[in-house]
């Protein structure tokens, strides 16, 4: 447990839109960083694909504003996006219980948490290079297989206990 | 620079904003500066640099918030129910910067130049035969001339 809280405070980073209204913090690493080439991803960010951060909502705290949320189709099942009203900047989208899935670029820290994979390419822009330096999906993947096993626990501990 | 007058449609994720553009942009930029990272929650934001003329909103409405751009501001256009961002009026009135990936055909305009790519995520390739520029360029030196006469003629 001690071990756990030193790396939480370590990988402590702040965050926020871009008027400023909206503050947050984010306690941990995530669980996993992504870039989503999907049409839903490119359409709600204005770019060829999103940075996320897949982190259990426990770990992020907001600190100042408030956020507007929209119901969205996207996602198997549904999805759920909050914005600042003011600015327009979406800070995070929830598409399943427990998690929150965190703007990358709205850390201060920009260059934080470089994509640890890319998914859906399938649409992706064509005149974007990607690098074989990490693992790139056409569609989704296979957890239990494409991810290590750190990983899988930490996502099991909240998505078995939302699951009761 | 690519050559189309078709209409192209566009709109917001959750459909409440719906607009059409009229033929091909004068240039677009894929902008890598920390403003557009944090907006579009990418690592840039691809905006295609148009005359408002040539855009029509058909349906919803925009709200718009103003922010310092060095010098000058920038505005930003959003659909106020799901926050899609749909365009950004920079340093004149003459033109939108529409978000490329908001029209329906998200791959009808790729990126002429790069700008900005001082703050670039590091681990982003840009791809060959584009120009890219670390900060801004001077528009004479970069622009096809039919891109700089529909530049001067929205102007004056």
């Amino acid at each position: 447990m001690v071990t756990t809280k030193l790396q939480a405070a370590e990988a402590r980073e702040l965050g926020g839109c871009a008027c400023g209204a909206v503050r947050y913090v984010m306690n941990a690493t995530p669980i996993l960083s992504y870039a989503c080439h999907c049409t839903d991803c490119q359409h709600l960010t204005g770019s060829a694909f999103i940075l996320s951060a897949w982190i259990e909502k426990t770990e992020v705290e907001l600190l100042s504003g408030d956020l507007t949320a929209c119901k969205l189709s996207t996602g198997e099942h549904g999805s759920t996006v909050h914005f600042c009203p003011r600015c327009g900047t979406s800070i995070w989208t929830e598409y399943s219980p427990g998690f929150w899935f965190v703007r990358l670029t709205t850390l201060d820290n920009q260059t934080a948490y470089p994509p640890d994979m890319h998914i859906f390419t399938r649409s992706k822009q064509p005149w974007l290079n990607l690098s074989d330096a990490v693992p790139v999906f056409e569609n989704y993947y296979d957890r239990e297989t494409d991810w290590p096993a750190e990983k899988l626990a930490r996502y099991r501990a909240v998505a078995e206990a939302v699951a009761g | 620079m690519t050559k189309s007058d078709a209409k192209e449609p566009g709109g917001c994720a959750c459909g409440a904003v719906r607009y059409v553009m009229a033929g091909a942009p004068i240039t677009v930029h894929a902008c890598h500066c920390t403003d557009c990272q944090r907006i579009t929650g990418s690592a840039f934001a691809t905006n295609a640099w148009i005359e408002k003329d040539r855009v029509e909103l058909l349906s919803g409405e925009l709200s718009s918030h103003t922010l310092p751009a060095g010098r000058a501001t920038s505005t930003t256009h959003f659909c106020p129910q799901c926050g899609t961002s749909i365009w950004t009026e920079y340093s004149s009135p003459k033109f939108w910067f529409v978000r490329t990936t908001t029209l329906d055909n998200q791959q009808a305009f790729s990126p002429d130049i790069h700008i900005w790519t001082q703050s670039k995520q590091p681990w982003l390739q840009l791809p060959d035969g584009n120009p890219v520029f670390e900060q801004y360029y001077r528009r004479e030196d970069v622009w096809p001339p039919d891109s700089l006469a529909r530049f001067h003629a929205a102007i004056e």
